[in-house]
């Protein structure tokens, strides 16, 4: 317990929700409101979102369904008096909300304190101008750029940094009215809207880099200066495609071990700079063909990729935030996944995690369905696998029930193909694996579509054993061809597509291949009813990890492991969750 | 005939022996319906891979690499890069590794003989040093840097692999029963091993401690790196890390690289050797009596030095404190080590054996930083301010490099000394 324990905290959550968002400021706030209550603090809640789980009626505290603007956050800080206010766990809403009342000299004025980063630390990651400063201080480099407000001052900054421009907008979230500007008409179009999305009429003309790769790592830092990646991320679709609307692999592939710690340690030396408690998310781009890197931006608040990072090594991310910003030292502070090690530990995992985004742009008309860097996703998908195609194939199958990951063959035309490569939709996994099944080869698939090789290879095994198992047809499906594909994720329909085995019912076209096919002796029994092998326990991160842990995450798993499937002690319920969040559902 | 397709483990494989038999003869080609031949084995050129662990657990795959058998202490690396470094480090000697991380080759491996500024190798030593890796999956390398895939290269160094095993039970294996010694064995799928014939392979190697590695890893004679004027530090070199020596040379230091057994000169080439560096290396310290004694005799006492990895342990036991082996070591580049003064880092390590904290009294050594997750010994300090010893490796390569301070304050010492 620190001295400065405070008593009364107030907690601005992030509204309702919105296209762009996954519900991943439930889970942040809830988690803080876990923090707080552990610690007896007092939690008095600002959000009007009633679907979440943080204005549930409090064991102690209050909740206040009000807007997330200064008019009404500032009464309610003048009535109930905090000790401390938290403003990094309702995303870009409460930030924005925070340093308004910061810049209304309302906070001076009452005294009120901010909990974790400091108002100077989100000021500097959310200036362009001071961002630029705080970088140049930590020795990262970031991108050649000119803040402007005004269209005149946009195109002679476009001719200093020659086309393409990358127009980004201050202070918005998930890169809403950025994009790319090729074209002296384009630029207009950008900048204007830009202009007038933003808070401060301010945007931001930058290099275009879009055939970088683009690589986030999620930093945790204490009071103390203790600091620590919990998780890096790379970004399939690269720079083209905002993270948010990325298919997104952790830990990085493609990353040597000077690239990984070179942008690790630039992380933690802009996580000082900064001065951030609790939790921030980095975001780099790197030239896929040197060493060249740019900080691209920090996000001094938990995020999209924090819930991924979180789900995806079991480290607890948004809960550690908020004890580092009562006042806590990593070393202080338990991991409760494992129970064993402190918080100062850096999750090292024996499995990838994939995470495909969910559009539902089909349900908007005239709607741009070309993705870039404004997020138009609402939700998101996770899988799990010892490879690549393992944990995506598993992502898609998770994202739409429907759905494999090798789409039917089509008679779309090579041209058509190409298109949907060159400029990426929704559809661009499709389109890679189409590409790739009409013989495209992997270089060029990589070329157009602007994924590096490694992620196109792997894709590539995929189409190789699909199309082994066609061939082969029933009769010469080998144990080993079997095994290989259940290790590339292919689920049990899938290889019966494959086959051509058409069974209306999918248990009974289940157990047919099963029958056919003896799964039984060198595969976990199949028990699921539609997607593959039964789930097993595992504790995630835990083969891994050194020290033991509880297991904590039933997942499922396909294909190759020799283990029997933990039985469970005794019979418990088991609760259905509702797939990602789609547009006319609420979380 | 009941030949095995796939990597099974002994139990299930017994179990399922006789089911497999049966289908392979009837089963599932009569539920077709079809005369179709028995699907073929993997012709001649496929290799297989096998691990036979002394207790007896036996781990299947694919084979790469050379086709040979080497003996080895079975251990784990949960660093999810930096493949290349790991297998160039000299403290693997002696053993066969296996990766938790289950992809494995993804950035390929830098050409042959790639030298820094120095003349140094890139990577941490000029060749592999495991006797054997042992993978979940490989992968399609693609990267600029990458001059050959990590199959070639452990072809061409003569080095067997097997991929497709189960890790993450041999993990759990070793992390419940303690580091065993195995045997791995790359041949033809067609000629499988026996058993008892891998047993004997292993009864017959001697154990861990009992080797020689310095003979290996060890420089036969004393050689000058870096610029020609400022302070040298000596490096006794019981197959110190490339990286280790590339920390002092960026930070102005001339390396003196002397073998693990040479006495530590106080002049080299009309210039003071000012400063004593000893590094990692593989094997059990209490064997390299040399160099403990070495590190015991008062002109050598009397210097600025730096212990890292083994270099800490033989410090200590220089100093009276002892030495013990671990269950399963520290092998990461996610280690935390606390400070005495409430600050906590990440660590790359690679040891399997420790300093035992309690034996440090009376020894004039005060304990520096320990491992909150076991409580062990990570660093100490000599009262008189001369010696530093990290059990941790703050150069990483592989692994972060926030530690890296420890390397600016000894260079500080050694510069106040010359």
């Amino acid at each position: 317990m620190t001295p400065s324990m405070p008593s009364k905290v107030v907690l601005l959550g992030s509204g309702a929700l919105k296209i762009g968002e996954a519900g991943e400021f439930d889970y942040s706030g809830s988690q803080c409101l876990k923090a707080l209550d552990e610690e007896g603090v007092y939690a008095v809640v600002v959000n009007p979102n009633i679907a979440t789980l943080q204005t549930d009626p409090p064991k102690r505290g209050r909740v206040y369904f009000q807007p997330l603007t200064p008019e009404f956050v500032a009464p309610i800080l003048e009535s109930e008096r905090p000790d401390g206010l938290m403003l990094s766990f309702g995303g870009q809403t409460a930030l924005n909300c925070g340093v308004q009342l910061a810049d209304q000299g309302f906070l001076r004025r009452t005294a009120t304190k901010v909990l974790g980063t400091p108002l100077a630390g989100i000021r500097a990651t959310e200036d362009r101008a001071k961002f630029v400063q705080a970088m140049a201080r930590a020795r990262v480099p970031t991108l050649p750029s000119r803040a402007v407000y005004s269209l005149e001052e946009a195109s002679a900054a476009a001719k200093a940094l020659g086309f393409p421009v990358m127009v980004r907008v201050a202070f918005t979230l998930g890169g809403r009215g950025g994009g790319v500007a090729r074209t002296p008409e384009e630029l207009r179009e950008v900048v204007m809207r830009g202009i007038r999305a933003s808070p401060v009429g301010q945007v931001l003309l930058e290099r275009y880099v879009g055939e970088f790769k683009q690589l986030e790592y999620e930093v945790v830092r204490d009071a103390r200066g203790n600091a620590l990646t919990v998780c890096n991320m790379e970004n399939v679709l690269g720079m083209r495609v905002h993270t948010g609307d990325n298919i997104v692999i952790a830990p990085s592939q493609t990353l040597t071990d000077y690239e990984y710690q070179m942008l690790r340690q630039a992380a933690l030396r802009a996580a000082e700079v900064c001065g951030i408690v609790g939790e921030c998310n980095i975001q780099f781009c790197l030239d896929p063909t040197s060493e060249e890197y740019y900080a691209i931006e920090v996000n001094a608040r938990l995020s999209r990729s924090s819930a991924l990072a979180s789900k995806a090594t079991g480290y607890p991310l948004a809960y550690v935030a908020a004890k580092l910003a009562l006042g806590y030292t990593l070393p202080e502070l338990k991991n409760r996944i494992t129970g064993v090690t402190t918080a100062a530990f850096e999750p090292a995992l024996d499995y990838v995690v994939v995470k495909l985004p969910r559009w539902d742009l089909d349900k908007f008309e005239r709607a741009d369905r070309r993705l870039g860097p404004a997020m138009k996703s609402v939700g998101e998908v996770m899988g799990i696998g010892a490879s690549f195609p393992e944990a995506i194939e598993k992502a898609v199958r998770m994202g739409d029930p429907r759905a494999d990951l090798v789409p039917p063959e089509t008679l779309r035309s090579r041209e058509d193909i190409v298109a949907g490569l060159v400029s990426p939709t929704p559809d661009i996994l499709v389109r890679v694996l189409e590409a790739l099944r009409a013989g495209i080869p992997a270089e060029e698939v990589s070329r157009l579509a602007v994924i590096d090789r490694w992620f196109v290879d792997a894709l590539g095994e995929v189409v190789v054993a699909h199309r082994a198992i066609a061939d082969a047809g029933g009769s010469g499906l080998s144990p080993s061809l079997l095994r290989r594909a259940k290790g590339l994720g292919l689920s049990d329909r899938a290889i019966a597509r494959a086959l051509r085995i058409l069974v209306a019912e999918p248990t009974a076209r289940q157990d047919g291949i099963r029958v056919r096919f003896e799964l039984r002796p060198d595969l976990p029994p199949v028990g699921d009813v539609r997607h593959g092998p039964s789930p097993v326990q595992v504790s995630l991160a835990e083969g891994a990890l050194v020290w033991p842990g509880p297991p904590c995450y039933r997942l499922r798993r396909t294909g190759e492991s020799r283990k029997p499937r933990a039985r469970p002690p005794r019979r418990r319920p088991i609760a259905l969750g509702q797939r990602p969040k789609g547009t006319g559902r609420g979380p | 005939m009941a030949r095995r397709v796939s990597p099974v483990g002994p139990e299930r494989r017994r179990s399922c022996a006789g089911q497999r038999q049966a289908l392979r003869a009837e089963g599932f080609l009569v539920s077709f319906g079809l005369s179709a031949p028995v699907p073929k084995r993997p012709g001649k050129e496929a290799l297989r891979g096998t691990l036979l662990l002394e207790d007896g657990t036996r781990f299947e795959g694919e084979g790469l690499g050379a086709p040979t058998r080497h003996v080895g202490e079975v251990v784990f690396t949960t660093g999810m890069v930096g493949y290349p470094e790991s297998l160039t480090d000299p403290s693997f000697r002696g053993q066969i590794l296996s990766f938790t991380y289950p992809l494995i080759g993804n950035y390929g491996v830098p050409r042959a003989r790639a030298r820094d500024g120095w003349g140094l190798p890139v990577l941490e030593s000029d060749e592999i040093q495991v006797r054997g890796v042992v993978m979940r999956g490989t992968t399609t390398p693609n990267h600029w840097s990458s001059g050959r895939s990590l199959e070639e290269w452990l072809t061409e160094e003569g080095v067997p692999g097997v991929r497709g095993v189960d890790t993450r039970q041999l993990t759990q294996h070793l992390r419940s029963g303690g580091v065993l010694r195995g045997v791995l064995h790359v041949g033809s799928a067609d000629d499988l091993p026996s058993e008892e014939d891998l047993r004997r392979s292993i009864a017959n190697a001697p154990g861990y401690a009992d080797e020689n590695y310095m003979a290996e890893v060890a420089p036969k004679r004393p050689r000058l790196l870096g610029p020609p004027k400022g302070p040298i530090v000596a490096v006794l070199d019981c197959g110190v890390k490339a990286s280790i020596l590339r920390a002092l040379l960026d930070r102005g230091m001339s390396v003196l690289r002397l073998p693990f057994d040479q006495t530590v000169p106080n002049r080299w080439d009309g210039r003071r050797v000012a400063g004593l560096l000893v590094g990692n290396g593989p094997g059990d310290p209490a064997e390299l009596a040399v160099t403990v004694e070495e590190l015991k005799r008062p002109s050598t006492r009397s210097m600025p030095t730096l212990g890292i990895c083994l270099g800490h342990q033989l410090l200590a036991l220089a100093r009276g404190a002892s030495t013990f082996k671990l269950k399963y070591g520290h092998r990461g580049q996610n280690k935390t080590i606390c400070f005495a003064d409430g600050r906590a880092y990440i660590v790359s390590e690679n040891h399997g054996y420790a300093v035992d904290p309690r034996s440090l009294r009376g020894t004039g050594l005060d304990l520096w930083a320990t491992n909150p997750d076991d409580g062990t010994l990570e660093g100490f300090r000599d009262r008189s301010g001369r010696v530093l010893a990290l059990q941790g490796h703050p150069e990483g390569h592989p692994g972060p490099q926030e530690a890296g301070f420890v390397f600016d304050q000894f260079v500080g010492k050694v510069k106040r000394r010359a």
